[in-house]
Formats: C-alpha cells, structure tokens, sequence
C-alpha cells in the first residue's frame, strides 16, 4: 500500500489472476472514524494493466461512506490477455485517506485472502518462504508499478545451493515465474512433506516492482487449492 | 499456533537495504500466552541478506506438549554492527495444518517515536505490512475486513505483548441500513492473546449475493491503546473445517 501525499490518497497494486484457476474479488475498506452523513459516498479508482502494461480497463466506484465495497473482477479482466495459459493483469486501487483494499481468489471450493504486493526497489530487497513438494507448486507473481522496463533477480536458496534467474517486466505489467520450472535442476526431487527453500529478491531499478507469492496444493478430495500470502 | 496438528513456522530476513555484506545477525523470539507462559530465546548464526527460518516448536520446546491454543510472538532481528540499519528486515509466519499452509506478514512494533518514524520512512510505504502503531504516544484505529460466507468465517485475534492488561474499543460496521454496533471485549491480559468470534460478537447484516452465494460482510474498527505493543490481526478460517486460510494484521 502506498500512500500519494500529493492527493491524500491510499494506493495500493494487486496482481489479479480469472479464468482458468480462481476468481478474484476486490474489498474496499472504508476508513475509520465517525460518519457524518449517512449518504456520504466514498469514490475508488480501479485501473487494470494486463500483462504487457496495457491500461484495458478503468472504472470508478462510488460506495456509501461507511460500507465495504465489494467487486467481483472477472467482469473487469475481459480484456485481459492469457500469459503463461492464464488471465492475469496488474491492479492499481485510489481511495480516500484511511482506507484500506484487499482481495480474495476463490474457486468451487476454497477460498483465500490475497494482499497487495510487496514492494521491493534498487534500495530494497523482499523475500519469500518456497516449500517444493509433490503436492504443492509456488510461483511468484511480479508486478512493475513504474513506466520504464524493469528488471528482477530472483535467487534461490535451497540448501548449499543459490541459483539465479532474472525476469523482465514490461512498464506496469505482469509476469508470473513458476519456481519450479525456473530451477527446475535445482529443486529437490519431489518428495511428500516437501523440502524448505527462500527467495530473494532484488533489482537495480529505482521504480517499485511488487510481489506475491501463490501456492497451489490439493485438498483431501483432490481438487486445487490456492494460496497467498496476506 | 500450536498444539494438536498446528505447526508454526518462523521465517526471517535481515535486511539493510543496499548492505549486502554478510554480517552476522541474531533473532530474538519472545512468546507469551496462557499456553506457552513468557519465554525468550535467542538465535545465532543469521546472516544479512539471506533468508532463514525454524519451527518453533525447535526454539522452544515446551510447545509440543501443549493443547491446541494461540500464542503471541514477538520477533526483534538485530545485529552488534551499530552502523548497519535494520529497519526493512521482514519476516513471515507459517501455520501449518497437514498439507496446507498458511503464510503471513506480522505487523511491525515501534518502541519509541525514532523507530516510529525510521519504519514509517522505510517499511510501513514500501512494504504492504501496517504497522502496529504509527506513533507509540498515540491510541491509533484500524480497520479491517470481516466476512461471514460459503467459503469463510472470520475472527479478531488481539495480542498485547505490555505486562499491564489492555481495554481495547472494537467497533463493527455491517454493510446494510445498520448502526454501527460496539463490540463488547473484556480486556486482554498483560502478554496474553484473546480471539473474538464474528459468529458469537459481531451482528448479523442482511446477505449480499454474490456468484459464489449469499455473503454477509462488514468492517471492524479496533483502537488500541498507545505504546506500541498491541496488535490485532483478521483471521480467516474455512466455513466447512474451520482452518485457517489467511490471516490479515489491521
């Protein structure tokens, strides 16, 4: 989350992903504080970027003051092109001071809240839990908040061993990295239970680049289940 | 978490922005809660820069034998070169229940109003993590998502780490022509943790339908009390198993 001084405004980024895995549903959290009309109405600007920083979609929601504000975003990722077999965009949220945005993906079965990206710059390095296992895959979902192309090293720390890749992100893009393809000859051979890893990473850019990390494994019944970090 | 088939997994980074020489660092975890009573232990042989973490169960050992409950944590990265600032070091709780896990980012703790503001500066703009108080002289109110539906039910977790016990205000806002109602808390112990139902506390708003089914949803404002040592987090469980799927600090 981000905060525009400028305008006295909450920014934050989401990476969003539909069809084929899971939904995603927007929730505007109003701020705290005494209301002082009822009809008070609170305005949320919503921008979709798809993969390649393309702006497809902008709209603008005009919520009751004291209310959280709930929008199923399928509807707004028609435009969306696949990338990596999956619909996926960059989501910039604007609110007024002292409010608050979070998403959740869901399929048919389950459901999971998932935060707004953590920020990592050329000041600033982030970090993520990985546990590779037969029954689980982690991907990191990346997302350049700045116009200029951008440029993120991730490294592996998986025992003795410390790979690394570099992805590149178009301005106010998206891309997703599966960790297991990416070190594929390093992950450890998949076994139940599962076998602990980090990431880092890092960059040279000055603009912000966001990250989320997604896990899917699978319930008793064998459906998939998805998970974020929040 | 702990006892019964929860395992809680601490995660952590110490970070020093563009330092990136391995120095040595050290992580202090403090747990406190009827379960566990006060403990502090100390872990050597972290490096900046590079990632680490433990069960905690193998830094405090008393908590296999306990029953199902939850306890507060308290994490402090440090490390004995004084030039080194680390202020964005992060760190992220695991729960893990069987096959599934369930990852978090704490809320950060300012003691005195220096840190406050050298978190501020650096972790609380860029990082998605809120604080627990943006000023330790003040009582601040946050606000946090809570929802009752198909897929989810959610409680309040409040964690006061201060040996003085706290009385915090919770205020729920349902959506749907309703008042706001003020849930009635008890205050929370000197380092103890208390979790407030939405089934039991919170008022029941008309439904909203969505494609997934009927949901019931709202915001609860909570004001802690100033000082830096209290937190609240949102936890989101299964509506059919009532595992935890996410928690969310306010």
């Amino acid at each position: 989350m981000e905060f525009d001084d400028a305008k006295s405004a909450v920014r934050s980024h989401f990476w969003v992903a539909s069809w084929p895995f899971f939904e995603t549903t927007l929730f505007l959290i109003p701020a705290a504080g005494a209301v002082e009309e009822e009809t008070e109405s609170e305005a949320a600007t919503i921008k979709v970027h798809d993969c390649d920083g393309q702006l497809v979609n902008e709209l603008v929601i005009e919520s009751p003051r004291r209310e959280v504000g709930c929008i199923e975003l399928d509807s707004c990722l028609g435009m969306v092109k696949l990338e990596g077999g999956l619909k996926h965009a960059h989501l910039v949220v604007t609110s007024g001071v002292g409010t608050s945005h979070l998403c959740r993906i869901n399929n048919r079965s389950s459901a999971a809240m998932l935060g707004s990206s953590d920020l990592f710059s050329s000041g600033r390095a982030t970090f993520f839990p990985a546990l590779f296992g037969a029954d689980r895959t982690m991907m990191i979902a990346l997302t350049n908040h700045g116009h200029e192309v951008a440029s993120a090293k991730i490294r592996l720390f998986a025992g003795s061993k410390m790979p690394e890749t570099t992805c590149v992100i178009p301005p106010m893009g998206s891309r997703l990295v599966s960790l297991e393809a990416e070190f594929s000859e390093v992950v450890p051979s998949k076994t139940v239970g599962g076998t602990q890893g980090y990431v880092r990473l890092s960059t040279r850019s000055e603009q912000s680049i966001g990250a989320q990390l997604i896990e899917r494994t699978q319930s008793q019944s064998g459906e998939d289940v998805y998970l974020a970090l929040s | 978490m702990c006892g019964g088939l929860n395992r809680t997994v601490l995660h952590f980074f110490p970070c020093a922005g563009n330092v990136t020489a391995p120095y040595a660092t050290h992580c202090k975890l403090t747990i406190f809660g009827s379960a566990a009573g006060m403990k502090t232990a100390v872990l050597e042989g972290a490096r900046l820069s590079q990632p680490d973490g433990l069960r905690l169960e193998d830094a405090f050992p008393a908590l296999r034998d306990v029953a199902p409950a939850v306890v507060g944590l308290t994490i402090e990265i440090g490390t004995l070169q004084a030039r080194v600032d680390l202020s964005s070091s992060m760190s992220v709780i695991e729960i893990q229940s069987g096959p599934y896990s369930t990852r978090f980012w704490p809320a950060l703790v300012e003691e005195d109003d220096a840190l406050a503001e050298s978190l501020k500066n650096e972790a609380a703009k860029s990082a998605n993590r809120p604080t627990s108080s943006l000023s330790p002289s003040e009582s601040i109110t946050k606000r946090g998502l809570w929802i009752k539906d198909a897929f989810m039910n959610s409680s309040l977790l409040l964690i006061n780490a201060a040996e003085t016990a706290i009385a915090p205000r919770v205020v729920a806002r349902v959506n749907g022509a309703q008042p706001e109602a003020t849930i009635n808390v008890p205050p929370v112990g000197g380092q103890s943790v208390s979790e407030i139902s939405s089934d039991s506390a919170f008022p029941a708003p008309p439904p909203i339908e969505c494609s997934w089914g009927l949901a019931r949803m709202g915001s609860v404002a909570v004001t802690l009390p100033p000082g830096g040592s209290a937190g609240c987090y949102a936890i989101y469980r299964d509506a059919g198993t009532r595992r935890v799927t996410s928690v969310c600090a306010i």
